[in-house]
């Protein structure tokens, strides 16, 4: 599974919405209804499922989904 | 509700004094010499403790239910009398096997602190209020949710205000959905610390008096306004425990 499928997987299961239904665009507060638990949810699991770490700059720069899918393709 | 939810994580850990941008790396002997100092502390806490005459006025079938039950809690106690209650977490529960972490300090007075909790087998997590707070509240949720570990949080830690909290335990016990246990202890005859809160710590012979409060439920639904009630609801809380224990025993004067 590639690095976007699990991500999209983690943010359709965090979010409860279908992982076709999730588009790039969408706002992860207002639109997939990512409140603070899931949040920390999401980013935990982004951490473990991809063995990644994400800072705190870069967890605050994570608005939309294409944000998350762009800081996996590229962790810096 | 913020568009942004981990922005309310950088700041729910409260402001601090700036710490260092750069975290220095100790050197062996300096590791040394912390571990030494460590020893010490412990030493001296251990002989203290087996002299003191301990009292639990209250509460004290909570800890009893969490050496059963090993159900995740958040224990939470005012930095002035980290020492002894860590000592008696240890007493009480680490030494029975109670899975339980604490969220340390990245400074170098941290790394003293993060030797003492090992030593007395608790699990430690590096990470600060300033700096990382939001990556030092992941590690915590995973130690909590994860590992069905117990945290240990100092809401007026690391550097005060003195006595008033910050929100970052509510928001841990929020996000993993466990409850506060909260407690306080008083000692007729002590000694202060030069330090900023004035630790305290029980002289050998003393009368401690400690009381555990009931078991704090924070909501997993909190807007701001009510994340804001739940942190004064938890300061109150400690301040109550901290008259009733003194009432039971002496008051401590900080």
């Amino acid at each position: 599974m590639s690095k976007t499928d699990t991500a999209l997987d983690v943010l359709s299961q965090i979010s409860g919405t279908h992982k076709d239904e999730i588009k790039a665009e969408m706002n992860l507060v207002a639109d997939l209804g990512i409140d603070s638990p899931k949040a920390l949810q999401l980013l935990v699991e982004l951490e473990d499922r991809l063995e990644i770490e994400i800072s705190d700059d870069a967890a605050a720069a994570m608005e939309t989904v294409s944000d998350v899918l762009g800081f996996i393709a590229s962790p810096a | 509700m913020p568009r942004q939810p981990w922005r309310r994580f950088q700041t729910s850990w409260g402001s601090s004094p700036a710490l260092p941008d750069a975290v220095k790396i100790l050197s062996r002997y300096q590791h040394f010499q912390q571990w030494i100092a460590a020893l010490l502390i412990r030493g001296v806490v251990h002989l203290i403790g087996a002299t003191v005459r301990l009292r639990v006025v209250r509460g004290g079938d909570h800890l009893e239910a969490l050496r059963t039950t090993r159900e995740p809690m958040v224990l939470s106690f005012w930095h002035n009398r980290a020492v002894f209650c860590a000592y008696f977490i240890y007493r009480r529960l680490l030494r029975h096997g109670v899975p339980i972490t604490i969220l340390v300090s990245q400074s170098r007075d941290g790394e003293l602190g993060a030797k003492l909790a090992r030593m007395w087998r608790a699990g430690v997590v590096r990470g600060s209020a300033s700096r990382g707070g939001a990556a030092g509240l992941r590690k915590m949720y995973r130690a909590v949710s994860r590992q069905k570990m117990s945290a240990i949080t100092i809401p007026d830690g690391p550097r005060g205000p003195l006595y008033q909290a910050k929100p970052g335990a509510v928001v841990l016990a929020q996000m993993c959905g466990v409850p506060i246990l909260p407690m306080a202890f008083s000692a007729d005859r002590y000694w202060t610390v030069r330090s900023w809160d004035r630790l305290v710590i029980p002289k050998p012979f003393a009368r401690v008096v400690f009381v555990v409060g009931d078991p704090v439920e924070i909501p997993r639904e909190l807007s701001s306004e009510e994340l804001e009630s739940e942190r004064k609801r938890l300061e109150t809380t400690l301040n109550d425990l901290v008259a009733e224990a003194e009432a039971a025993g002496s008051p401590i004067k900080p």
